[in-house]
């Protein structure tokens, strides 16, 4: 097995929105990147963007699809090796009551969400534990502890996520891989959100680049720092900003 | 439609070998129809036929509880044979303990299929009629491992979360319509499939599902009125249910 880089990160939802955000931020850290996204003009133009700063390989991926995402991750591991961190952003939100929703769009969302978590998990694991280090960051959300109407795929994608969290940070922790969850904390101005958010839920509202710093720290953490967390990304970021201050 | 119009009827998943089977005993024996599905066929008949001869009237389905088309077929059938189902109990499921660099993919997914994937294709066959018929109640089994992580439950675990989540979620989206959905913890170690993963402890102080099936008869009357999006107690309930019997005979003079 190939040694692990410390700069190597693979992070999914790259191409819009908060992974995009992500993405910038961890590319001016100096983080070798996999950027992995069903939206392949959006993905060639954040890769081609990040390019001029760092290495970027950019895969266009379904994550849905439980074979294509398998060779997804494992294309970036046979060009990086085993990477220092994984970052599952991607997640799609379809406000559908059960009376409508169809089973197909249901199984994708969770699928999305809950399934590529456990099959980019999967494949990045050994390498991890044979390193002894390395840090799984899954993007949660208020969904992953509370119901909504209509979200009959994303909550219950986000709370299974959350589930599989506590059992690999239980795992992990033997072998000195960290694995916590991150939600936003605050409101982000979003194209996910632009579809989802009322108005109350958009007081307070701030640009996802704010969240970024989060996720670059905890890009570079493992075990021993913290693990079988639920971070707020706006709250740590705000805290890194006032350190740094 | 079905015959027994009026007669209380019910969609029981899993598990003939212990819970499945005393639940949907009990509630034959309180004059309810039963439709028990299963993925161990001997089980199934086996209890189909203990539960027919004691006068039950019991129809007992072989389903692949990781299919959504097994699942949803069996579902329709359900409903074909009861009519509108005024109960439907999801307690299928597997327990694998298996550390997270030994899972195949092909593995998981199964087991979170069974769970997960099963409660969502019971739940929309019958919401329908239920919101047309505005009352109901459905309850999936939960565990410990809704709430929390174990080592070596990356399928289970993440596969209970994921049904406590359906749960309130349907439960607010029910509401409306009186219809009920909860979960239902056992609350006790079961003296069942599941007791070889048991400590000395936890064997110690295992119970019959004999014990609990009273509790699952009660919620299998109730609507959202009574109780819904709410993660509830089947030895609590049970114990409480038995005590109070004694009572109620006091009161009656018996």
């Amino acid at each position: 097995m190939r040694s692990m880089d410390d700069r190597v990160v693979f992070l999914t939802g790259a191409a819009e929105g908060l992974g995009r955000e992500i993405a910038r931020e961890l590319a001016r850290a100096g983080k070798r990147l996999a950027l992995m996204d069903v939206q392949a003009e959006k993905l060639r133009a954040i890769a081609t963007e990040l390019a001029a700063v760092t290495e970027v390989l950019p895969i266009e991926v379904d994550l849905a699809d439980a074979a294509a995402t398998e060779a997804a991750v494992q294309q970036a591991l046979d060009h990086y090796g085993p990477p220092r961190a994984l970052i599952h952003d991607a997640a799609v939100l379809k406000e559908v009551a059960l009376a409508d929703v169809t089973f197909d769009n249901w199984r994708r969302e969770v699928d999305i969400i809950l399934q590529a978590a456990f099959i980019l998990s999967r494949a990045v694991w050994p390498g991890m534990t044979a390193a002894g280090k390395g840090s799984i960051v899954y993007v949660s959300s208020g969904s992953a502890l509370a119901g909504f109407v209509k979200e009959t795929a994303y909550t219950p994608g986000k709370h299974a996520q959350e589930g599989l969290m506590r059992v690999l940070a239980m795992e992990g922790k033997e072998f000195n891989v960290a694995v916590n969850t991150l939600t936003t904390g605050a409101p982000i101005d979003t194209p996910m959100s632009d579809s989802h958010y009322t108005p109350q839920m958009r007081i307070g509202i701030v640009h996802p680049s704010r969240l970024a710093p989060a996720f670059a720290f905890l890009s570079g953490i493992d075990a021993s720092i913290a693990t079988g967390q639920r971070f707020s990304a706006f709250h740590l970021s705000e805290a890194m900003r006032s350190v740094a201050a | 439609m079905a015959d027994g119009a009026g007669t209380p009827g019910a969609i029981v998943a899993g598990n003939a070998e212990d819970v499945g089977y005393a639940v949907a005993e009990e509630l034959c024996r309180h004059g309810s129809r039963v439709v028990l599905l299963d993925d161990n066929s001997d089980a199934l008949t086996a209890c189909a036929d203990r539960i027919t001869a004691e006068g039950g009237d019991i129809l007992p389905l072989a389903v692949d509880f990781a299919s959504a088309q097994s699942v949803g077929a069996a579902a329709q059938t359900a409903i074909s044979h009861l009519g509108v189902p005024q109960f439907v109990l999801h307690n299928a499921a597997v327990l694998t303990e298996r550390p997270m660099g030994e899972w195949q993919f092909g593995d998981w997914k199964r087991e979170v299929d069974m769970i997960l994937q099963a409660a969502f294709v019971l739940s929309k066959t019958v919401w329908p009629l239920l919101l047309e018929a505005g009352t109901g109640s459905l309850l999936y089994v939960s565990s410990g491992s809704a709430l929390v992580g174990f080592k070596d439950e990356a399928a289970y675990a993440p596969a209970k979360h994921g049904q406590e989540g359906l749960m309130k979620v349907l439960a607010l989206e029910g509401r409306g319509r009186n219809i009920a959905v909860n979960t239902i913890t056992p609350g006790t170690p079961i003296d069942g499939p599941l007791a070889h993963t048991y400590t000395e402890a936890q064997r110690q102080v295992m119970v019959k599902p004999q014990v609990l099936a009273p509790a699952f008869r009660f919620l299998s009357q109730i609507d959202a009125s009574f109780s819904t999006g709410n993660r509830l107690n089947a030895y609590q309930l049970a114990r409480t249910l038995a005590a109070a019997v004694p009572a109620a005979s006091l009161a009656a003079g018996q």
